[in-house]
């Protein structure tokens, strides 16, 4: 019988997730001249507190792919569970220890599991960001970004903000981005210093407007040769503003 | 071949080893006309010699696309051959659901093997009584491949298949080595020159009998067919057959 000839009964609440338990907030990212730079903090809370702290929120997955997650930290592990095995899966059925699953693979993969939870009314309740390096029709790998919403609405933007950030910083990042390309959506003039900068002033903008962001970071780029999720970074911030705000004793 | 006490079933063994009823399937696909692929550094091409079965009949159709990148063609019992497209052209597309890629070829000779290997081991089922070359392209380059009802499914430079294709083989392996450089049209004239060997001396390759199919680097799957076949057999036709075919063991032209 095909799927969509069973008839799905919607089970109870207490069978499917009508809201998230420990979340993660904002995921910024930035496509540059030859790849990715994408960024989250390290925190995952739970509520407005902030639990759990040294959660990494960006998963290499390999040479060409990582995956930034913002919402549900169990739905994420479930999902990095699940890719780690089709990634694994993949090398078997391909015969080649070193086959690796594309960024759009693994994003169209994504969104397809994404949706199909949606229409059963037991979503994962993740907004998930895949970056990486993407071979086109001449085998020349090219930066790209893929998002999901746990709605299943999936998009390849040239830079992307999720959570709070997605209100916050979104129209900065246009307006840097239009001062580095020739016309709108035509490839990205950034270079990678110049778009890992742009990250870290988003994280600020972020830490000083998100109260679920927090101060601790890390930085994920991938160039043609490889990805690599780069060491924490603390930001301080200028909190002078806090003197000349009225309500502050 | 002859009749025996244990060939009756898939899933009987004879003394000697042998599953008679999967050796009899690639009879059924020796009987049908030939087809020939071969491969270089950047592109596959498939031939095939279409039957009709009588001057009122159309040409049987021999190569399918499966998809933008790799495609098929058949020998033997068209039918069967016709579902084994058919589940080819759905894994190719249901791959490119879940990940908007071209399916990597080796995945599809993993899919191919299972499902072919699946009827000579269960009762009540026969084996497909049909070989298929498959010419594919994916990030590892060009492929040809050559399943044949005992479920044997190989990757190789080049391969023919079908009634007399072991001319075909024979002018395929004299000509190995020009095949890794030549271009997609110099494939093309290869491979209709070894599919001209399988014919008997009387026969020839003309517009209407003769199917062309090319993929490969820069090029999706394209079947040549009818006016555009007669460019390509005008290039061979001054060059003369180098080997008399070899003759068909039974032959009827039940199947095609």
């Amino acid at each position: 019988m095909a799927a969509h000839q069973v008839a799905h009964r919607i089970a109870e609440e207490n069978q499917r997730t009508l809201n998230p338990t420990c979340t993660g907030t904002s995921v910024v990212a930035v496509t540059f001249d030859g790849g990715v730079a994408i960024v989250a903090d390290r925190v995952a809370s739970y509520g407005k507190t902030a639990r759990y702290k040294g959660v990494s929120r960006l998963y290499r997955l390999n040479s060409s792919t990582l995956i930034g997650f913002g919402g549900d930290h169990a739905d994420f592990q479930f999902i990095q569970n699940l890719i780690y095995r089709r990634a694994h899966d993949y090398k078997a059925m391909c015969g080649d220890p070193d086959a690796e699953l594309s960024p759009m693979a693994v994003h169209s993969y994504l969104t397809a599991l994404l949706y199909y939870r949606r229409s059963r009314m037991n979503p994962l309740w993740n907004t998930l960001v895949v970056v990486g390096t993407q071979p086109d029709d001449e085998g020349v790998k090219k930066p790209f970004i893929g998002i999901v919403t746990l709605k299943g609405v999936a998009y390849h933007p040239k830079y992307v903000a999720t959570g709070l950030g997605a209100m916050l910083i979104q129209q900065s990042l246009e307006t840097e981005f239009r001062k580095h390309q020739a016309t709108y959506g035509a490839e990205t003039k950034l270079t990678k210093d110049e778009a890992v900068g742009l990250l870290r002033k988003a994280m600020e903008l972020v830490y000083y407007h998100d109260c679920l962001a927090h101060s601790e970071y890390e930085i994920g780029v991938v160039t043609t040769e490889d990805a690599a999720v780069l060491p924490p970074e603390e930001l301080v911030g200028n909190w002078a503003m806090a003197e000349t705000n009225c309500n502050y004793e | 071949m002859f009749r025996n006490q244990y060939d009756s079933d898939v899933t009987v063994w004879s003394p000697q080893g042998r599953l008679h009823q999967v050796d009899y399937a690639v009879e059924a696909m020796k009987q049908g006309s030939a087809t020939v692929g071969i491969r270089s550094n950047t592109h596959a091409v498939l031939v095939a010699l279409k039957r009709a079965a009588n001057e009122l009949c159309s040409h049987q159709k021999k190569i399918y696309e499966l998809d933008r990148h790799v495609g098929v063609s058949i020998a033997g019992l068209l039918s069967d051959g016709r579902i084994l497209a058919r589940f080819l052209q759905t894994e190719c597309s249901s791959w490119r659901w879940d990940y908007k890629e071209s399916v990597p070829i080796q995945v599809l000779n993993n899919r191919m093997q299972l499902k072919l290997q699946a009827n000579t081991q269960h009762y009540g089922r026969r084996p497909f009584g049909v070989g298929l070359v498959i010419a594919g392209y994916d990030q590892k380059g060009p492929h040809i491949v050559k399943t044949d009802p005992s479920a044997e499914t190989v990757e190789t430079y080049a391969t023919s298949i079908g009634a007399r294709s072991q001319s075909a083989r024979t002018y395929l392996e004299r000509h190995l080595s020009d095949f890794s450089d030549a271009t997609a049209d110099q494939l093309i004239e290869h491979a209709l020159l070894a599919l001209r060997d399988t014919l008997p001396a009387e026969e020839n390759l003309t517009k209407k009998n003769t199917t062309i199919a090319v993929v490969g680097k820069g090029q999706p799957f394209k079947v040549i067919d009818d006016n555009d076949v007669q460019p390509y057999l005008e290039r061979i036709g001054d060059q003369p057959r180098a080997v008399a075919p070899v003759e068909a063991e039974g032959g009827d032209n039940m199947q095609e």
